[in-house]
C-alpha cells in the first residue's frame, strides 16, 4: 500500500513542438508558440492569438498513421500523438503496453468535431459518439492497443492533474501497476467563445503574474506521463526518470468560476501535497504555476504562495506564455515540463513578465536558469468549480 | 476496512425521491423517461432557481437529502460520475453560438456546461474544501467514481452519478440507433426483441462511511471494472474471479441485479451468462424504471441498496425468484460486451 510512484515516460505535443525534444528546445530558447489563429475557423480568429498547433487534422492523422477519412476529433489526434510518445519513452510495447492503464483528462472531449457538424450533419452523425470525454480516451486505448484500466476525469482546467493523481492512487492501492495519465484538448469555437463571454481572453500575448496582465490565451495540445510502481519497473528492467512524491486535490468552495482572494483552495492543495511528500516549504526548488494571466487567478495563486512560503518564495514561473492555456491538457503538459525541469536541471522563464503585482511584491523567473540542481518541482492546476490540484515531482 | 453506505437518495423517472423503497407502481413512458423532479422552490430562492440549470439543481438537491439523512454536517469528499454532464446547457451555448455565427453570447450556459459544476455546487453549499473530482468515462462514469471512493481518501465521502436527457440529444442518439426507433413502453422492456435501448435520466447519491452505525443501509464489499471485450464465458469467469477476491462463489450471491436495457443485441449477454452461471440466485433488473443513460448504474446501486435494506424487490423488477433473503447483492452492467462493471453489497452486520 505504501509503494513509491515513479515516472518512467513522458510525451507531449503543443504549440511549441511535436514531441518532448522540440518542446524542450523551445522552452530553452524562450520561443513562444502563441500567435495568429490559422487552423480553427472561428469568426474571432483575428481578434485573439492562441497557442495553436500548426497542423491540419489531415496532417496530424498522417503523422500518427491514422486514415484521415475516419475524421476523428482533433483532440483525439493530439492525444494519440502524445500518448504514443509517452509509451515509446517508457519503452512500453507488446504485452507490457497492453497491460497498462490509461487515464485521460479533458474539458470538452470531441467538441471540435461536434461544432462542425451539429447544425448541419450532412449524413455524418459520427460526432454524436465522439463527443463524450470518455470516448477520446477509448480511441487512444484502441489505437495504441492498451487494454488495462481506463477512465477519464473532467474537472475543467485541472482535469489532467487529477488524472495523474488518480493514476498514482490506483497504483498505490494495487489496482494497477502502470498507468499512462495525462490530458488533451484542442482549440474549439465553443471554448474560445466561452472564455470570450467571461471577458478573460487577453488581446495580446499573456503575461502571468504581471501587474498589467490582461487575461489568458487559449492553447491546445496533449501531455502524458507514464506512472509506474517499483515492482513493475524492476520486472521490466527500466530506469525511472523521476518520482511523483506528492499530489493533492482540494476545493476552494468559493465561487463557480472565480478563485478566492486569499487563495484558500490553492493553499490547501499545495500544503496537502507537501505533507504527503513529507516536505517543508524550503524543499521546493521550483513551482510550475497555474498562472493563466487572468487578474483573478494570478493574484489568488500568488497569495497562496505568500501564505505558504513566508520564508522565501521559491523560483516559480508559468509556462502558459509559451503554449497558452490548454485547459484539460494543461496539467499533463505542465507535468511533462516539470519532469523536464528535474531531468535537465532547468527552470523555464515566465515570458513577457515585466512588473510584479503590487499586493504580492515578488516576481517569477524571468531568464532561463541552468546552473542549479533541481530536486523537487511543484506543478499547480486550478479549474472552474474551485478545483485545485497539485503534483510534486522529485529527483531520485 | 469495511465501507458502508449510510444513506442514499435518488431522483429518477419514478417516485423514488425521499421514498426509501423501490416503488410498487411503475410510471409508464413510451419514449424518453424523464425525472420526476422535486419542487426546487423548496430548496432555492426563485431567482437563483431560474438561473441554475436543471441537472445542477437535481444533483444538488439529491446530495442535500442524502447528507441530511446521513445525519452529518457535511461530506469530507465529493466524488461524482457523469457521461455527458450538463447536456442542456451545452446544447444551449452550442446552438446560440452556431446560430448567431459566434455573435454576442451570455456566459451562463457556458459556465454551467461544465460537468463538474454539480460537485462544485455541492462543495460551495457545504464549504467542503476536500477532495472533489468528476469521472466522465461513458457507461463506467459512476463505477469509476465508486471505485475511487473505495480507496478511502476521506471519512465521509459523498458519491453521486447523474445524467440528463434532452429532446434534442434523444433525437440525435435515436438517429444513430442507440435508442429504439419507435415508441416503446418501458414496462415491456424485458420483452423487447428490437435493437436500441430506452432513453432515461437520473441522479443518485450515496454517503459512504467506514463507521459502523445502526443505520447503515449496506456494506459495500467491492467494485470491479474491466474495459475488455469479453465473450460470454469470459464474462462469467471474470465475475467469478472478481467475487472470489472477497471469498465468495456464485452460490453465495442472493440476487443479481443486471443492466438489461431492452437492446436485444446485448441483453442476451445478461440472460446467457447470469442465468447459466448463477442459476441459484434471484435475478432482477432496473432500467425499465430509469431508462438507459451513462450513469444509470448509480440508479442500479440505489435499487440494490433498497433491496438489501428492505429485503424487498417488487415483482415488476424480478426476472426469476429463488425466494432467498437479499443479503448479498451483485450489480452487473456492461456496454457493447466491453466496459463491464460489478458492485457487491451485503446487509451490514450490526
Amino acid at each position: 500500500m505504501n509503494g513509491r510512484i515513479y515516472v518512467s515516460g513522458i510525451g507531449v505535443t503543443s504549440a511549441i513542438g511535436d514531441n518532448v525534444e522540440q518542446n524542450l528546445e523551445s522552452l530553452k530558447s524562450q520561443s513562444s508558440g502563441i500567435g495568429k489563429i490559422q487552423i480553427l475557423n472561428s469568426k474571432h480568429k483575428d481578434e485573439y492569438e492562441a497557442g495553436e498547433i500548426n497542423y491540419t487534422n489531415e496532417e496530424l492523422s498522417e503523422q500518427i498513421g491514422i486514415s484521415a477519412k475516419l475524421k476523428i476529433p482533433r483532440t483525439a489526434l493530439l492525444a494519440i500523438k502524445a500518448a504514443k510518445e509517452a509509451c515509446e519513452s517508457a519503452g512500453l510495447e507488446g504485452a507490457e503496453k497492453q497491460n497498462t492503464g490509461l487515464i485521460g483528462g479533458t474539458t470538452v472531449g470531441g467538441m471540435d468535431k461536434t461544432e462542425k457538424h451539429y447544425i448541419n450533419p450532412e449524413n455524418d452523425y459520427s460526432f454524436i459518439k465522439s463527443h463524450s470525454c470518455g470516448y477520446i480516451t477509448e480511441l487512444i486505448a484502441e489505437n495504441l492497443n492498451i487494454k488495462g484500466y481506463i477512465s477519464t476525469l473532467n474537472t475543467a482546467c485541472s482535469s489532467s492533474t487529477n488524472s495523474i493523481l488518480t493514476g498514482a492512487r490506483l497504483i498505490k492501492h494495487g489496482i494497477a501497476d502502470r498507468i499512462i495519465a495525462g490530458g488533451f484538448d484542442s482549440l474549439s469555437k465553443f471554448t474560445l467563445n466561452g472564455f470570450k463571454t467571461l471577458l478573460i481572453l487577453s488581446p495580446e500575448k499573456c503575461k502571468p503574474f504581471d501587474r498589467n496582465r490582461q487575461g489568458l490565451n487559449l492553447g491546445e495540445g496533449a501531455g502524458f506521463v507514464v506512472l509506474e510502481s517499483e515492482e513493475s519497473l524492476l520486472k521490466r528492467g527500466k530506469q525511472p526518470i523521476c518520482e511523483l512524491t506528492g499530489y493533492s486535490n482540494a476545493n476552494d468552495a468559493y465561487h463557480q468560476t472565480a478563485s478566492s482572494p486569499n487563495g484558500e483552495g490553492p493553499y490547501i492543495s499545495m500544503t496537502k501535497a507537501m505533507k504527503l511528500a513529507n516536505f517543508q516549504p524550503g524543499d521546493i526548488d521550483y513551482i510550475n504555476a497555474h498562472g493563466t494571466g487572468t487578474d483573478n487567478n494570478d493574484l489568488s495563486e500568488g497569495m497562496a504562495f505568500k501564505r505558504i512560503f513566508d520564508g522565501g518564495i521559491p523560483y516559480f514561473s508559468s509556462t502558459k506564455p509559451y503554449i497558452g492555456h490548454t485547459l484539460g491538457a494543461a496539467g499533463g503538459i505542465e507535468a511533462v515540463y516539470s519532469v523536464l525541469a528535474i531531468k535537465e536541471n532547468l527552470i523555464f522563464p515566465n515570458l513577457f513578465f515585466k512588473n510584479p503585482i503590487e499586493e504580492l511584491g515578488f516576481s517569477p523567473v524571468k531568464k532561463l536558469i541552468d546552473d542549479i540542481t533541481i530536486k523537487n518541482v511543484m506543478s499547480n492546476s486550478f479549474g472552474f468549480g474551485g478545483n485545485d490540484s497539485t503534483l510534486i515531482f522529485s529527483k531520485i | 476496512m469495511k465501507v458502508y453506505i449510510r444513506s442514499t437518495e435518488s431522483i429518477s423517472p419514478q417516485k423514488t425521491f425521499l421514498r426509501n423503497e423501490i416503488p410498487e407502481n411503475i410510471i409508464e413512458y413510451n419514449t424518453l423517461l424523464k425525472n420526476i423532479c422535486p419542487n426546487f422552490k423548496e430548496y432555492f430562492p426563485p431567482l437563483l432557481s431560474r438561473r441554475i440549470n436543471t441537472l445542477i439543481k437535481t444533483g444538488h438537491v439529491c446530495a442535500i437529502e442524502t447528507i441530511n439523512k446521513a445525519g452529518i454536517e457535511k461530506p469530507d469528499a465529493i466524488i461524482t460520475g457523469s457521461g455527458l454532464g450538463c447536456v442542456a446547457s451545452t446544447e444551449k451555448f452550442l446552438n446560440d453560438m452556431l446560430k448567431t455565427n459566434e455573435g454576442l453570447l451570455a456566459p451562463t450556459s457556458f459556465i454551467q456546461s461544465t460537468s463538474n459544476a454539480i460537485g462544485a455546487q455541492i462543495a460551495l453549499h457545504y464549504t467542503c474544501k476536500g477532495y472533489n473530482v468528476l469521472y466522465a468515462q461513458k457507461s463506467l462514469s459512476f463505477d469509476c467514481a465508486l471505485q475511487d471512493a473505495l480507496l478511502r481518501i476521506k471519512d465521509n465521502e459523498l458519491v453521486g452519478g447523474f445524467d440528463e436527457i434532452t429532446q434534442e440529444n434523444y433525437l440525435l442518439k435515436q438517429n444513430i440507433g442507440l435508442y429504439k426507433k419507435k415508441p416503446f413502453p418501458n414496462l415491456n422492456m424485458i420483452k423487447s426483441n428490437s435493437t436500441g435501448s430506452i432513453a432515461g435520466e437520473g441522479a443518485s447519491f450515496f454517503l459512504l462511511s467506514d463507521q459502523l452505525t445502526d443505520n447503515n443501509l449496506a456494506e459495500l464489499m467491492g467494485v470491479w471494472i474491466t474495459p475488455s471485450k469479453l465473450n460470454n464465458s469470459e464474462i462469467a469467469d471474470w465475475i467469478k474471479f472478481s467475487i472470489a477476491n472477497v471469498g465468495l462463489k456464485p452460490g453465495d450471491i442472493d440476487v443479481i441485479v443486471s443492466g438489461f436495457n431492452g437492446d436485444i443485441k446485448t441483453d442476451r449477454i445478461y440472460k446467457d451468462i447470469l442465468v447459466s452461471g448463477f442459476s441459484s440466485s434471484t435475478h432482477a433488473y432496473y432500467k425499465h424504471l430509469c431508462g438507459e443513460y451513462d450513469a444509470a448504474t448509480a440508479f442500479g446501486l440505489w435499487f440494490s441498496v433498497m433491496a438489501v435494506s428492505n429485503n424487498c424487490i417488487p415483482v415488476h423488477s424480478l426476472l426469476s425468484d429463488k425466494k432467498r433473503d437479499y443479503n448479498k447483492v451483485l450489480l452487473y452492467n456492461q456496454h457493447d460486451a466491453k466496459y463491464h462493471s460489478l458492485t457487491l453489497l451485503q446487509k451490514p452486520k450490526s
